[in-house]
């Protein structure tokens, strides 16, 4: 072989060695750049929020923040600048950029049941980030900034998923990592808008964004002037309007009926719950059970103590297979327990539980029914309240219907408690 | 009254002092030269004479620092008769008059004399008793509430029943022994044997009362009541056997009283003051004694609706609905 001829193989044999590893160089490379240049480009934009404990002068909570408007507006989440929220004497807000400097920051508005808040800073220069007007199409790399740990401003690509189905708020699933400290921050798009603001994770790539437009929604309703804020005011004004909303609809259309055993139950109540259902009929036991349980996943959070919007509801038809009258009861009593509401509160926030226990005829059997209801010391006219039901007019058939509904006006609840009752029916 | 005796105090099943006197004159006071020397201080030396006249006994009174009562009723004048029964007080000395032919009350037959001293068949019939019992309660335990049929769980309900049947009744035979050198363990073991029977017959009715009323107060006062009883009616028996005192029926209540007092207080003061758990009725049984057909629900619910009135919540200006909102931006 001459040695052109060699040299001519030996050049082509290359090309085609590397031609795969330069084809699939060239989108990483291009990914990368997008995101290096997202970086660059919202470095100076988005901040550490801090809330400084006045006493101590050290800090009490971290986040991240984002410029919304030349005139210096920070948008974050309503779940970093609680504490100030709720003690404004005891705390102040800081945002610190991304060459150190620390300006003070003021709280400007908030809103609770999806988690935002916008501050507002002087001394920020008049860049801002823009919201993204129409979501994105599913499968979208997105990018989401923001400060985990206090280890410093980082950048995190992930995966758009659309909205969350069957939630009761908004919300947009991101594949990817957040971390503690990333709240608050942006999700934007490959063009530097923003789609979400950071809130909350649930596992290893599966985190959640507040939509943008809610903050959109928010930024409308900034207050005309910069007057002090009764923040607890609007925290029990954005609750109350959110249950009566959620259960003004819920209850405006009938049920839809499904039957458990003997009995016929409203079967979804809402979308919004997730039921999960399993059957209990094992060799050795003496009964046969059938449950049905469902439970929301939202909640709204208040303060580091305080978490309300728990909805849950469950049944149960349970039948002997051997057991005695007496035995039969003691096992349906056994199981005869009110729901327990998510929701941490200590005594500060909540009051005891008073409940009404009495027998109930419904249809043609009577059941043996409480109600019970436990008032927020912060929050009047809402209430924890909760529901349940027994069958006992049979001596081997027995059934258990219960709910509980987490900061829901008196109204709401009994009504929504009248709506299952009225639902249920033992088919004899 | 030919000849008179006179008594004073009762020890240990007999009088403390009896002097039988003739017909010679009987003094009595403090001071060593009397018939009857008492050491009462409010005794005077020489208190009282007793003297015959007409063949009939009289008494002066010698010192009247202190009032002297016959028969309860405070007496005015120096010298009276007495008569076979009358007691006369002299400060805190109770001295009873009696002629040799009083009439004192007929033998009382002692209750449950064969099994007293019944030996070795008492004994059988009396750890039969605590079998059957122990037995009856693990019965009751299975009927009751087994959700399986494990046998085995039964026999450790028959154990601690017969153990605890046979402290108790241990305890109160040591107390006899101690007391009265009679320690009358049959009877304590078939006393305490049906006090137990017959606090598994009605344990029930707690859950019963809860159940009718729906109230875990009800409940609580049913269980107070019944354990109250039980107690007396148990510790009459084990007082009566082991010490034999004058009022065991007595006795009995109070102790019994102050064991519940004590329990049920201690478990009010021991409950937190604050439950995050609701608290209500949650008994569902005896589900054949369904006395109401039960009420409607728009009844059920409007007694439902009154409790958020109860809630003593100190609403500011600031947690209310009806304060002013925030004026928002144009």
């Amino acid at each position: 072989m001459s040695l052109q001829k060699a040299l001519g193989r030996w050049i082509v044999a290359t090309v085609v060695l590397l031609l795969p590893t330069f084809m699939l160089a060239e989108p990483t490379d291009a990914a990368k750049s997008t995101a290096q240049t997202l970086f660059v480009d919202l470095q100076p934009l988005v901040f550490q929020v801090r809330v400084i404990d006045i006493g101590s002068g050290d800090k009490y909570s971290l986040g991240s923040g984002f410029q919304i408007s030349p005139q210096g507006h920070v948008a974050t989440n309503f779940h970093v600048i609680s504490a100030f929220a709720h003690e404004p004497d005891k705390y102040r807000l800081e945002l610190v950029t991304s060459t150190g400097a620390i300006e003070s920051a003021l709280l400007r508005n908030i809103d609770v049941v999806h988690d935002l808040a916008i501050l507002k800073a002087d001394g920020l220069t008049p860049q801002f980030l823009s919201l993204a007007s129409k979501p994105l199409e599913k499968g979208r790399r997105i990018y989401s900034v923001g400060n985990p740990f206090d280890l410093g401003m980082t950048i995190i690509e992930g995966t758009y998923n659309g909205l969350v189905k069957r939630s009761r708020y908004q919300k947009i699933l991101f594949s990817g990592s957040l971390n503690s400290g990333m709240s608050g921050g942006p999700t934007v798009s490959a063009t530097g808008e923003v789609v979400g603001i950071n809130v909350s994770k649930a596992g290893e790539q599966i985190s959640f964004l507040v939509p943008a437009s809610h903050l959109q929604i928010l930024m409308g309703l900034l207050p005309a002037t910069e007057k002090t804020i009764n923040f607890k005011h609007e925290i029990l004004k954005a609750l109350y309007k959110d249950q009566d909303d959620f259960f003004t609809a819920l209850l405006a259309k009938p049920f839809a009926i499904k039957s458990l055993g003997e009995l016929s139950i409203p079967g979804d109540i809402d979308e919004s719950l997730r039921c999960w259902g399993h059957s209990d009929d094992t060799e050795d036991a003496l009964y046969d059970a059938t449950h049905q349980h469902c439970r929301s996943d939202d909640d709204i959070y208040i303060s580091d103590n305080l978490v309300v919007g728990d909805f849950t509801y469950d049944a149960e038809w349970i039948s002997s297979t051997g057991l005695n009258p007496l035995q039969f009861y003691t096992f349906l009593q056994a199981r005869f327990t009110h729901s327990e509401l998510i929701g941490v509160a200590l005594e500060k926030d909540i009051t005891q539980y008073k409940c009404n226990t009495d027998f109930v005829a419904i249809g043609n059997h009577t059941w043996k029914a409480s109600v019970c209801f436990r008032a927020y010391k912060e929050f009047a006219e809402l209430y924890d309240a909760l529901f349940l039901m027994a069958l006992v007019e049979s001596k081997d058939k027995g059934a258990i219907v219960k709910s509980g509904v987490s900061a829901i006006s008196k109204e709401n609840a009994l009504a929504l408690f009248k709506a299952i009752m009225e639902s249920v029916q033992w088919n004899r | 009254m030919e000849s008179l005796i006179v008594c004073v105090g009762e020890r240990r099943g007999h009088v403390a002092e009896l002097v039988r006197g003739s017909d010679d004159p009987v003094t009595v006071g403090r001071s060593l030269d009397n018939t009857v020397v008492l050491t009462d201080p409010y005794v005077g030396q020489h208190q009282l004479v007793f003297f015959k006249q007409d063949a009939h006994w009289h008494v002066e009174v010698v010192d009247d620092v202190n009032p002297v009562l016959l028969n309860d009723a405070m007496l005015k004048r120096r010298t009276f008769p007495v008569t076979s029964g009358d007691r006369i007080t002299i400060g805190r000395t109770h001295l009873d008059i009696y002629s040799q032919g009083y009439q004192v009350e007929p033998t009382r037959k002692l209750l449950l004399s064969n099994w007293l001293y019944g030996g070795k068949t008492a004994f059988c019939v009396a750890f039969l008793t605590v079998l059957i019992i122990a037995l009856l309660d693990a019965l009751f335990d299975y009927f009751m509430y087994a959700q399986s049929n494990e046998w085995k769980s039964q026999l450790n309900t028959v154990f601690s029943t017969a153990a605890s049947i046979l402290v108790w009744a241990s305890v109160w035979s040591l107390i006899g022994r101690l007391a009265r050198e009679q320690a009358h363990y049959a009877l304590q073991l078939l006393v305490t044997s049906l006090a137990c029977g017959l606090m598994v017959l009605t344990i029930p009715l707690i859950d019963l009362v809860n159940y009718i009323t729906s109230s875990n107060l009800a409940g609580a006062i049913a269980a107070c009541t019944l354990t109250f009883i039980l107690l007396a009616w148990l510790l009459r028996w084990n007082i009566y056997f082991s010490t034999h005192p004058p009022k065991p029926a007595l006795t009995a209540l109070l102790i019994s009283s102050a064991c519940v007092f004590t329990y049920y207080g201690l478990a009010v003061l021991k409950e937190p003051d604050f439950i995050l758990s609701p608290q209500y009725s949650a008994s569902l049984k005896p589900p054949f004694v369904l006395l109401q057909s039960g009420q409607s629900i728009g009844d059920f619910l409007f007694d439902a609706s009154v409790l958020t009135d109860a809630f003593d919540v100190d609403v500011d200006s600031g947690s209310s609905l009806d304060a002013n909102p925030t004026p928002t931006a144009e």
